[in-house]
Order: C-alpha cells, then sequence, then structure tokens
C-alpha cells in the first residue's frame, strides 16, 4: 500500500520546538488549536516524524479521538492502547459479562436509620484491574520504546470521560512515566476546554489557520520544493510560480492541503479529478 | 462516464461506511466505479486532506464532510443500495469471497450490521436492539449516532420504539438519567409485549420507585416488566425485576413478607442465569431485609456472610466492599459487637480505598463516624470521619449524600443545640432540592425533638 506522505509545508517553529521531545524528553505538549486549524494533518505530520525519523528508541504513538468509537469512553481508550501496543490479555481483568441486567441490580445499604443512597457502580474492580494492567503494560513497554497518546480534539470529549482520564489513568499512573519518556500530545481548542483537561503542559504551541507573512515565504519555499520533487514542476522558476498560485488560491492552511492533495490525485492519473463541493 | 460524476461516486462511495481502512476504500472505490479504476493513488493522496481523521489502523471523514456527502448518497439510490449492500455483507463471514484485508471494527462488532442493513430494509431495527443489550462501549454510543442520523435523513421514523430504547440505554448507562428517561418512559408505556418494553419499564420503574410521589406508579412498571418478561420467557430479566421489586415493596414495613418472597423467586431464577455476581447481590439485598427485623439478625448474617463468600470467590472487590459496609451498620447494631463492627467497616474503607472508589468511601465513612459517635470518649475521632465523609459528598457534588451526613453530625453526641440545627436546617435545605420526601421527614422529626428539648 503506497499511502502518499504528510508533506511539511512550513510549521518550522512548531516541529522545531518539538524536536527535545521527539529525542528524549517525556512529558505534555499542548497544540491550541482554532476551528479551522489543521488539527488533523499536523497530527499526521507528528506520527510520521515519529514513524520515519531514526530515533535511539522506536516510537508507538495512539491517536485518542472522541469521535472515534474505539476511544470514545475510558474502557475503549484502555483496550486500544491494548491492541497498539500489543499487550497481553489480563485474563483476571476480562473476564466476566456485564449484561444489561446485572448493570441495573442495585446495591442498597440502608439498613440504619439514614438511608444510604442507591450506588450503580458496574463492576469497579474488573475495570480498576483492566486499568493497572494497561498502565503496567505502559511502564513495561517504555523500557524498549517511547509511546506517545495523541489526543485528537480533546474538547469534544465528555467533561466526565475526561475526568475519569485524568485522574484515573494520568495522575493515578502515567504522569509518574514522563521521565521514562512517556509523550502526552494534546491538540484541542483552548476556548472550549474543561477544567480537568489536558495536564499542566511543558510546552505550548499554536496552530494558526492562516499563514502569516514570515510563514507564507517559507511556506512558498517548501511548495516550490514539493513541486519539483513530485515532478509538478521541471524548473525552479516554473515551480515557484506554482508555489506562489498554490498559495494564493488557499485561504487557509487546511484548503492547501486540500489543493496539493487534488493536484496528487491528478499527477498520480486518477480518474477521480476534483474534491468535495 | 463523465469526469465530474466519476468524482461525486468516489466521494459518495466513501462517505457510505462510518470509517475506513485503506483496503476497504479500494474496494468501496472499484465498486462505485469500474474494477479496473486503479484506487490507490486517490486514497493516498485523500490522506493529505485535513477531513480525512487518521485514527490508529482506521481513518474517518471529518463530520462535517460525511454529513453532506451521506445526505447526496440519500438521493443517489441505487449507489446506496450497492455499497450497503456491499458493506452488508462484509459483516456476515462467509458472504462474500473477497474480504478486504483489514476492515474497521465497527463493521466486525454488530454496529456495521445494523446500520447498514437498516439503509436496505427497516428489518435491520432489530440489529440496533441487539447492540443495545452489550455492555456500555464506544461502538454502542456509536449505534447511537448513526441510528440518529438515520432518523435525521428519515430513514428511521422518529419514534421507532428500537431507536428510542438503544438512545435511552446509552443516555441510562453514561448517567445522564434524566435525558434516558425522557427517551425510555417512551418505550416504556408502549403496549407491545417486547424486550425493549420490559427493560425500559424495569429501569423507569425502578427510577419512579425512587421517589415518594411517584412509587406506586414505579411498583406497576415493574410488574409490568416482570410480566413482559414471563410471556417472552426471559428468566435472568425476571431475576432481576423480581430484585428490584423486592427492594422496591420491603421499604415498606408491612409488606416485608411480599419482599421476601419475591427476593427468594429471584433466587430460585438465579441459578439458570450463570450470574453468580446477580446471586450474591440478591443475597445482599435478601440479608438487609431479613436484618431489619431484631429477632431474624442472625439469619441476616448468614446471607450477608455467604453473599460476602461469594464476592470473594468471584475477586468482586467492589461488591464485597459494599456487603461488608452492611455486615458493619448490622453489627454495630449490637453494642458488645461494636469493635467487630468497627472492624468490618475499616476493611470495608481499605477495599473502597483501593478501588479509587470515592463515593462508597464517604459512605462507609459515614457509618464508621455514625458507629463510633456512640461512644462518647472517641466523638472527635466520630466528627473528624464525619466531616471527611462530607468533603466527599461536596467534591462529588452528591446532595443526598450531603444531606445525610449533616444529619448524621447534628445527631453525634455532644453537638450544641445551636450547631445541630444549623446543621440539620441545611440537611433539610439539601433533601428538599433533591426532593428526598423521607429525608426531610427524618431531618423535620430531629428538628422537632431539638425545639421540644430547648423548651422544656
Amino acid at each position: 500500500m503506497t499511502r502518499a506522505s504528510v508533506p511539511r509545508i512550513d510549521w518550522r517553529q512548531q516541529v522545531s520546538a518539538l524536536e527535545p521531545f521527539l529525542v528524549d524528553r517525556g512529558g505534555v505538549v499542548r497544540i491550541l488549536v482554532s476551528e479551522d486549524s489543521p488539527a488533523s494533518t499536523f497530527s499526521k505530520l507528528i506520527r510520521q516524524l515519529m514513524r520515519d525519523g531514526s530515533w535511539s528508541r522506536t516510537w508507538t504513538s495512539v491517536q485518542i479521538d472522541p469521535r472515534n468509537a474505539n476511544t470514545h469512553y475510558l474502557s475503549d481508550l484502555l483496550e486500544q492502547l491494548k491492541r497498539s501496543l500489543k499487550l497481553e490479555d489480563d485474563p483476571a481483568a476480562d473476564t466476566g459479562t456485564v449484561t444489561v441486567g446485572s448493570n441495573i441490580h442495585a446495591n442498597n445499604v440502608d439498613i440504619s436509620k439514614v438511608e444510604v443512597n442507591l450506588q450503580e457502580v458496574e463492576s469497579v474492580s474488573r475495570w480498576r484491574k483492566r486499568l493497572e494492567h494497561v498502565a503496567d503494560g505502559i511502564e513495561d513497554r517504555l523500557q524498549t520504546q517511547r509511546i506517545c497518546l495523541i489526543f485528537l480534539n480533546s474538547h469534544t470529549y465528555d467533561e466526565s470521560t475526561l475526568s475519569q482520564i485524568r485522574s484515573g489513568l494520568w495522575d493515578e499512573r502515567l504522569a509518574a512515566m514522563v521521565d521514562a519518556g512517556l509523550l502526552l500530545v494534546d491538540i484541542s481548542d483552548s476556548a472550549r476546554c474543561g477544567p480537568d483537561w489536558p495536564p499542566d503542559p511543558d510546552l505550548v504551541l499554536e496552530l494558526p489557520e492562516r499563514f502569516d507573512d514570515g510563514s507564507r515565504a517559507d511556506a512558498q519555499a517548501d511548495l516550490a520544493d514539493i513541486a519539483l520533487r513530485e515532478g509538478i514542476a521541471d524548473a525552479e522558476n516554473t515551480a515557484e510560480m506554482f508555489a506562489m498560485t498554490l498559495l494564493q488560491s488557499s485561504d487557509k492552511v487546511r484548503d492547501l492541503y486540500a489543493n496539493l492533495a487534488r493536484l496528487q490525485a491528478t499527477q498520480a492519473g486518477s480518474t477521480i479529478r476534483s474534491g468535495p463541493a | 462516464m463523465a469526469e465530474s460524476e466519476e468524482a461525486e461516486r468516489s466521494l459518495l462511495a466513501l462517505a457510505a461506511p462510518e470509517s475506513l481502512t485503506d483496503p476497504l476504500a479500494h474496494d468501496l472505490l472499484r465498486v462505485a466505479l469500474d474494477q479496473s479504476v486503479d484506487p490507490e493513488p486517490f486514497v493516498g493522496a485523500l490522506h493529505l486532506c485535513d477531513f480525512v481523521v487518521e485514527r490508529n489502523s482506521e481513518w474517518h471523514l471529518a463530520a462535517e464532510v460525511r454529513e453532506v456527502l451521506v445526505e447526496r448518497l440519500i438521493g443517489h439510490r441505487d449507489l446506496s443500495d450497492l455499497l450497503h449492500q456491499r458493506l452488508l455483507s462484509f459483516t456476515k463471514p462467509g458472504s462474500v469471497e473477497e474480504i478486504p484485508p483489514e476492515l474497521p471494527r465497527y463493521l466486525t462488532e454488530g454496529v456495521g450490521r445494523a446500520y447498514h442493513a437498516t439503509f436496505l430494509s427497516p428489518d435491520g431495527l432489530s440489529d440496533y436492539v441487539r447492540v443495545a443489550k452489550q455492555p456500555i462501549s464506544g461502538q454502542q454510543w456509536l449505534a447511537g449516532n448513526l441510528a440518529s442520523e438515520q432518523v435525521r435523513l428519515g430513514v428511521i421514523p422518529e419514534n421507532a420504539i428500537e431507536v428510542l430504547f438503544l438512545r435511552g440505554m446509552i443516555l441510562y448507562r453514561e448517567h445522564r438519567r434524566r435525558e434516558a428517561e425522557l427517551l425510555l418512559r417512551q418505550v416504556a408505556e408502549s403496549p407491545e409485549q417486547r424486550f425493549e418494553v420490559a427493560v425500559s419499564s424495569h429501569l423507569i420503574g425502578r427510577m419512579d420507585g425512587r421517589r415518594f410521589r411517584t412509587r406506586k406508579r414505579g411498583e406497576s412498571l415493574l410488574w409490568k416488566s416482570l410480566e413482559i418478561g414471563r410471556k417472552i420467557g426471559d428468566a435472568g430479566h425476571q431475576a432481576q425485576v423480581l430484585h428490584t421489586l423486592g427492594q422496591l415493596i420491603g421499604r415498606d414495613p408491612k409488606r416485608r413478607e411480599e419482599a421476601e418472597g419475591l427476593l427468594r423467586e429471584s433466587l430460585e431464577r438465579e441459578p439458570t442465569m450463570n450470574d453468580p455476581l446477580g446471586r450474591a447481590q440478591v443475597l445482599h439485598t435478601l440479608g438487609q431485609l431479613i436484618g431489619r427485623d431484631p429477632g431474624r439478625r442472625d439469619e441476616a448474617e448468614g446471607l450477608l456472610r455467604e453473599s460476602l463468600k461469594m464476592g470473594q470467590k468471584l475477586d468482586e472487590r467492589d461488591h464485597e466492599a459494599r456487603v461488608l459496609h452492611t455486615l458493619g451498620q448490622m453489627v454495630g447494631l449490637a453494642s458488645a459487637r461494636r469493635d467487630e463492627a468497627e472492624g468490618l467497616l475499616r476493611e470495608s474503607l481499605k477495599i473502597e480505598e483501593t478501588m479509587h472508589n470515592a463515593l462508597g468511601r464517604a459512605q462507609v465513612l459515614h457509618t464508621l463516624g455514625q458507629l463510633i459517635g456512640r461512644n462518647a470518649g472517641r466523638r472527635d475521632e466520630a466528627e473528624g470521619l464525619l466531616r471527611e465523609s462530607l468533603e466527599i459528598g461536596q467534591k462529588l457534588d452528591n446532595l443526598n449524600h450531603q444531606a445525610q451526613v449533616l444529619y448524621g453530625l447534628a445527631r453525634l453526641k455532644g453537638t450544641s443545640p445551636e450547631v445541630a440545627k444549623a446543621l440539620l436546617l441545611e440537611s433539610l435545605d439539601l433533601n428538599r432540592q433533591i426532593e428526598n420526601k423521607s429525608g426531610e421527614r427524618i431531618v423535620r422529626k430531629a428538628l422537632s425533638k431539638l425545639s421540644r428539648n430547648a423548651s422544656a
């Protein structure tokens, strides 16, 4: 399968700030985005840098996104971590089923004169064991590899889920693994974030929707290089013309990537020649 | 085929599934266009777009893009049927010769089957009920979203029981009880004799049963739920409803015998269900009920110890903690056994702490504070425990718990009448806020006693 790699168009400042974390530093990196920032593309780029770079320990990155059913609830997230890190099943944590009925069993404790309210707790112990099993697995893997958890659009998570992730997983276990090289990258809209997430960052970056004057010049240079490398242009002056035209016809960074995708598809001889209207 | 038509069909093809893998995208493009087309360059280039959101081995189109495309796809009936038929076939192993080597999980875990089958026929709705029966998971949440999308598109009628039930169950399990109640009540009111109505009647019956003014309505819904359970031959459901009915009816001191009969009937059904935790829970409730009768405390203790043993065997630590709590409460009623009761409660507390169960911890601290408070020499220690419990209740924003602990603090030996009055008034206010009539009554009684003592 040949998947086009995501070309880096500018983002020099962001990638340079990330460099120490890519090399050997663990911690929390917060990337602030607004509604039209190219958040998903930047996340692809980070994972690509981790995958393709040459690092002393290989990277495994896991993307966590509330829109993804596989990471929607904390229990799904634990399952995804288990899959991505290829952790073995824990028989003690995975036995038993919770049916419609068993989580509507009531557990009231009201023998004394004062009623203690009803609790509807799924098997907390089973859930706790699963969490510990996954956390132990991450700790073990960190001895030989780097692990990055990328939270994409965490501001769209339900607050109670974030609170569970924060207190149950991060504060309890993962925060202590930062020294061993665990990296958490949170890409979210700061204006829509709750109090529980993300944890205190070691680095904060912004991902603007549009290029400013400085980054536009760098982007133009990068685009000209791409045009020459991909055979879109056969000479420097046509490559520069191509870059300038593409930048002028793309209002936002994400439009630029969409226009580039359209060109690449056409260039590759695909029968599909236009993107979504 | 014209170029623009090809382009549109390609994008529509990729919008038909909820999520994709590259092999699935290639397969769908070949189906939508022409078998000879090489879809790889297009799919490869598509990954450059920000609206293509990568997951781990899967990817999806951003919601705002997919929403537009899905609506357009509805207008292309032939293409829509072709794609949903193809996607549905991947959910049924053995139904097609060539299955893409990697499929997104939603296609293999039941949700895809419900979603794609429903586009082709209303019979697909029953698959959503199958998903609703599963434990809460992201896949179930997704099913709720996809069913809502199909309601929006006019594929499913808005009042379809299957969808109301699915969405209601998800909200219920997300502890969004008020929103869940709105949907599940509609299902519970249906005259149909089916599983969804039985479960909804059980849940709404329980909710109603907790409120003083709707207790009777709650009980009648529970009887309805039991009746449907019997008609559809669901022994597990019957066992659970009998348990809930036993709990509800057991609150009425005049109907304890009836409640005991229901709980014992529930126990009779549990063995057929292979649900040892369910059995342990019913034994717990039965122990609580029988323990209210001072003459049967030994029998109650035996049941609770049996329940505890089962929980330990199953390694259900949270169940253990709850039974130890009840045992501590009951054993502590005998003044000669207070030390033993304290030991049981401390054991329960230790488990709640290990489980990071804040509410459980707060509840045990409350009982422990009440127990220790009976010893005048340990009053300060008792107050410390109750204050710690109250603080957790405040952090959890649990008004009911706060109301109870404030009452406990007011009743603590050695609390001055002024302080006790202030605490009781605070408790009364909280009970009012949560409409806890029985809580209100208990607090009012304590306030009257306080003022009688003051005027005496």
